[in-house]
């Protein structure tokens, strides 16, 4: 082989081994073709984004008026894959991806204050998978992108001021006008207050078109209102506020008979009603709303009775209209701390609250004042008017309540610390020191004392000035020898039964001392007989009604009985529990017969039962038998 | 180093007796046992499917065919020489559709010298029975493509790393010699002490699989072989 040959078939060798090496070098031509489909191409053409629940989401407005901070609900509608995100951009900048609802429902809130006004786009951008299984998808890179865009207008300026609006009662029924507003970007409201009293009573907010220009409520019946036209827009709110008041249910109340007030009402005449409703102290009663008088409470002596009248609207209860009526004792006389009743002379004296204080007289049967005599510091009358003693100006006089002329000056009392405590109709008096001592007086002979009794309770003398009682111990004295020089031997005791530990009971001496003594308490009543030398029990009688365990009319210890001499009347007092005010409980002294009950003001003030009339310390007098 | 004493042992056996000298090409038929690749493809694979990448091996180191230039010197009943070799396979984890396509390739070559020692079994002329061992050293290269493309965008990495393997091949040969050309037929099995991987880019760090494993190239398998050679000079 020539050296030239050789050469070529080097270069042969190299050549193939070239070719070999680049040619021939294994390189896997093999693939794996997952055969699928892409996704379709436009998702919007099936799937629809729908806002607020529009129907399919393309009859949703494009544009969205904004009077306040609003939800909006957006949702995938039509067969669609699983969502992967949200996005909601307010003119190109991220707002909120909202909150999701569950079931595919996005809720997004928009509080239009966080916006300036105009016209703002809001773009909601909704990425669901394609669910293909493409390399792509499998990777999250491969999406279907839905977009929902809407525009939110927002004007933050109200409405230019129009002239206040008008409230008056028209057709009947409670009518509000105003004039239009030039702009509705706003809510338009009716706000309702109700006065009760000092506070007022909201009803619920009536909403209105904007362009409304009038407001006609049904339902008031009457009353004190404050009615708003309330406009609510977007950073601002503007009231107009107007008041108005209308008696919607004329209404009175007046005494009848036995005390008895008579409510009465006329034809309610504006709004739509459903009765009346009538509340006092003994109930509620309904009644149709058309003209009528009905019967109230009871008026006490020295009190009142309330009722508070309601015309029902029979549109809200809220708005009933309420007329209280009240219905006073009148005040026949000035308040008293003392009082005595001359039925012989049909006087009765009155001693004015107070020290030194007035004290008049007045006649019976017309109530009209006859005389005064000023600074009476005390005074006792005797039973039949004719004779009585007072401290006028620190000096004991001897007066005739008559005609209030100052007879005598008792020179021989030096104390002028007496008590006066009794008189009797032939000029003894019975009085206590200041060492809680007592005394008798006789002066019709002089005014040396009579006899004495230590430490003892206040003595009640009989009108006849024949016997004394010492109270406490219940001693009864018989005086033996009615003129000067005289004696007071003890006849007897007489002791009431009180319920009340320690109470002693109250003492009078039936027609002036000359048949019985009455031992009361609070819940019955001893009747001794009195003779000259001795005394005992001639009966007794213990009360159901009032009682001293009763509920209702409990008898108060500290409430006294008393004895009406004129109209041989005993009477009890009680307590009511329905309304605090006092119950006198009538009875006749020799039967204990039950003649009857008179009401009367606070348990607080005095009752007094003379000669068939009850007097209360605080001014008022009436005649009950 | 062992490849040097063995061309050096060859150089100096043969260089002083006197023979014929021929040079040879073979085409040949390779099997290769590859389980460290083939782990390293898994690996990939688990990875990539944890990843939502679902791909799937479509090939897994074949066998392939292997090519090799050989000369030495004919003397008596025995042969000698040197030899160069090249062969190629690798592995493929794919998936593609509509929307893309992710790809894993493992491509892998090897250069391989040596000397080769060979004994005549019979004393036939026209046909001989041969008895080869070859030895030498394998250079690898490895080149590790990974591609991602979803829809225009691609992604893609590769590593390029290199390995030394030690080989011995025993084989028997049947020769039919045609003047001064010769046929030659054989099939033999290759046996190698494997090296590790190493990146071309940071030659000084073994690669290692994340379970800590070392890869490497096994190309040890069975060796199905055809060739021409001629002699050169008198006979």
């Amino acid at each position: 082989m020539k050296f030239k040959n050789h050469i070529l078939l080097i270069k042969n060798i190299c050549f193939v081994a070239l070719v070999i090496t680049i040619g021939c070098t294994y390189s896997p031509t093999e693939k794996y073709i997952n055969p699928i489909s892409p996704p379709y191409p436009n998702p919007s053409d099936t799937i629809q984004v729908d806002i607020n629940s529009f129907n399919n989401g393309s009859n949703a407005p494009s544009s969205y008026f904004m009077l306040g901070g609003a939800n909006f609900f957006y949702k995938l509608q039509g067969p669609h894959q699983r969502i992967k995100n949200y996005l909601v951009t307010i003119d190109g900048n991220g707002f909120s991806t909202g909150q999701n609802l569950g079931d595919g429902t996005m809720n997004l809130f928009i509080d239009p204050r966080t916006l300036t006004s105009g016209t703002h786009t809001v773009v909601i951008t909704i990425t669901t998978d394609t669910d293909t299984g493409s390399l792509a998808d499998l990777l999250g890179v491969e999406a279907y992108i839905i977009t929902k865009s809407f525009n939110i207008i927002i004007d933050k300026i109200p409405p230019d001021a129009i002239p206040n609006p008008t409230l008056t009662i028209e057709n009947g029924f409670l009518t509000m006008k105003w004039s239009a507003f030039n702009k509705s970007n706003f809510y338009l409201h009716v706000i309702r207050s109700y006065w009760k009293g000092n506070t007022t009573v909201l009803l619920p907010d009536t909403t209105l078109l904007t362009s409304a220009t009038s407001y006609v409520d049904k339902g008031y019946v009457g009353g004190k209102v404050t009615y708003s036209l309330a406009l609510s827009g977007v950073d601002f709110t503007v009231y107009y506020d107007i008041d108005f008041d209308f008696d919607g249910l004329p209404t009175s109340i007046t005494k009848g008979t036995n005390e008895v007030a008579q409510i009465s009402w006329g034809q309610p005449t504006v709004g739509l009603y459903s009765g009346v409703e009538v509340t006092q102290a003994s109930g509620t009663q309904q009644y149709e709303a058309k003209p009528n008088t009905v019967q109230g409470d009871t008026l006490a002596l020295g009190g009142s009775v309330s009722a508070t009248v309601t015309l029902k609207s029979a549109v809200n209860a809220l708005q009933n209209f309420d007329k209280v009526v009240t219905l006073s004792s009148a005040k026949n006389l000035p308040a008293f701390s003392n009082i005595w009743a001359v039925p012989t002379q049909k006087k009765f004296i009155m001693q004015l609250q107070g020290s030194p204080s007035n004290t008049y007289r007045y006649d019976f049967s017309t109530g009209a004042k006859e005389d005064s005599l000023a600074n009476i510091k005390q005074l006792q009358v005797s039973p039949d008017g004719q004779f009585g003693v007072a401290n006028i100006n620190s000096q004991y006089i001897q007066i005739n309540p008559l005609d209030f002329s100052q007879t005598i000056t008792i020179t021989d009392w030096t104390n002028f610390n007496y008590t006066l405590v009794s008189v009797s109709n032939n000029k003894f008096v019975s009085i206590i020191d200041p060492g809680s001592n007592i005394a008798a007086f006789d002066l019709a002979a002089s005014a040396t004392q009579a006899s004495f009794w230590t430490n003892a309770n206040p003595p009640i003398l009989s009108d006849d000035g024949q016997y004394i009682f010492i109270n406490g111990w219940g001693d009864v004295y018989f005086n033996t020898h009615p003129t000067w020089p005289t004696s007071w031997p003890k006849i007897g005791k007489a002791q009431a039964t009180c319920p009340s530990f320690g109470y002693p009971g109250v003492f009078y001496f039936r027609n002036g001392g000359t048949s019985e003594l009455l031992a009361m308490c609070t819940n019955g009543i001893q009747v001794y007989s009195l003779g000259s030398s001795g005394i005992s029990l001639a009966r007794s009688f213990i009360f159901n009604v009032p009682s001293w365990f009763s509920t209702t009319h409990q008898v108060a210890s500290y409430i006294v009985p008393g004895y009406d001499q004129a109209t041989q009347t005993i009477w009890f007092e009680t307590k009511e529990a329905t309304n605090n005010n006092s119950t006198l409980w009538l009875y006749d002294v020799s039967t204990f017969k039950y003649k009857g009950k008179a009401t009367a003001l606070s348990i607080n003030d005095q009752h007094i039962l003379s000669n068939g009339y009850q007097f209360v310390s605080s001014g008022y007098y009436q005649k009950i038998l | 180093m062992k490849s040097r004493l063995s061309v050096a042992i060859v150089l100096v056996s043969f260089c002083t007796a006197a023979g014929q000298v021929f040079i040879q090409g073979d085409l040949s038929y390779n099997t290769f046992d590859m389980s460290s690749m083939k782990d390293l493809q898994q690996t990939i694979l688990t990875s990539s499917q944890q990843a939502n990448i679902p791909l799937s091996a479509v090939s897994s180191f074949p066998s392939y065919p292997g090519y090799s230039l050989s000369g030495g010197w004919i003397r008596n009943r025995m042969a000698a020489g040197i030899s160069f070799g090249y062969t190629s396979t690798g592995g493929r984890l794919d998936y593609e559709d509509y929307s893309g396509y992710a790809r894993a390739d493992q491509l892998l070559h090897c250069f391989s010298y040596g000397s080769f020692f060979q004994y005549k079994l019979n004393k036939n002329d026209s046909w001989s029975v041969n008895a080869k061992l070859n030895l030498g050293t394998v250079f690898s290269h490895l080149t590790e493509n990974e591609t991602l493309r979803v829809g225009s965008q691609t992604n893609s990495s590769s590593l390029d790393a290199h390995s030394i393997n030690y080989y011995f091949r025993p084989g028997i040969l049947l020769r039919r010699n045609l003047g001064r050309g010769f046929l030659e037929g054989g099939v033999s099995y290759e046996f190698q002490i494997h090296g590790k991987f190493y990146s071309d880019g940071s030659p000084s760090a073994a690669i290692q699989t994340s379970s800590g494993k070392y890869i490497y190239s096994e190309w040890d398998g069975l060796r199905l072989s055809i060739g021409y050679g001629i002699t050169l000079g008198k006979r």
